[in-house]
């Protein structure tokens, strides 16, 4: 699923380890969501988008879903 | 925020596990009378072992220690133990039928796939309890 998470985290001067961290998972989810490979669950989308004081909306993008 | 995650096992129960069962593996052949092929088995426990904890690098071998364990690796640990799951009951679903073209009477494979089958359906009517 496409996100911005990638940009947010640049915007901060975040590295993914940091990100990982503060959402306590690894570094490679973190990765694996940033490259579209990983669609995290909704309770982890909701914990992005809080910590980036952003909607889950803004995060995510279902491309094409409703 | 960690989600539906378990709590993380040490990292080092996985290696320990695998070089143990090592010990019951030689014994076991050992009383049967095949101690050679027991420590045969053995050492490739304990080379399975020693791969898991030389390999730190390895995103893979991490995932199989249970190291940086989250909702993502749990979800993979899933899939692979449903793939190992399916291949198991095709491999003893062919050797049942071949079993059977050998005139034998393939009780122990057939057993099996009938408590594999047991299993999932048990498993099935569990879980969706739970939701």
């Amino acid at each position: 699923m496409k996100n911005a998470i990638r940009e947010l985290r640049a915007r901060q001067s975040l590295s993914q380890a940091e990100l990982a961290k503060a959402m306590q998972v690894s570094r490679q989810t973190i990765n694996a969501i940033e490259t579209e490979r990983y669609t995290p669950s909704l309770p982890l989308a909701l914990a992005l988008a809080r910590y980036f004081e952003t909607t889950v909306e803004e995060v995510f993008h279902a491309d094409g879903r409703a | 925020m960690q989600t539906d995650a378990r709590k993380p096992a040490p990292e080092w129960l996985v290696p320990f596990l695998a070089a143990a069962l090592s010990v019951p593996t030689f014994v076991a052949f050992w009383i049967g009378g095949r101690p050679e092929l027991g420590a045969i088995y053995g050492a490739v426990s304990l080379l399975f072992g020693a791969i898991l904890v030389v390999g730190s690098r390895s995103d893979t071998l991490r995932m199989l220690r249970g190291v940086d364990d989250d909702e993502r690796t749990l979800l993979l640990e899933y899939k692979a133990t449903t793939a190992m799951g399916l291949v198991l009951v095709t491999a003893l679903a062919g050797l049942f039928l071949a079993a059977g073209i050998r005139g034998e009477n393939g009780l122990v494979y057939g057993a099996l796939l009938v408590l594999a089958e047991i299993t999932h359906v048990v498993a099935l009517a569990v879980l969706s309890r739970k939701g």
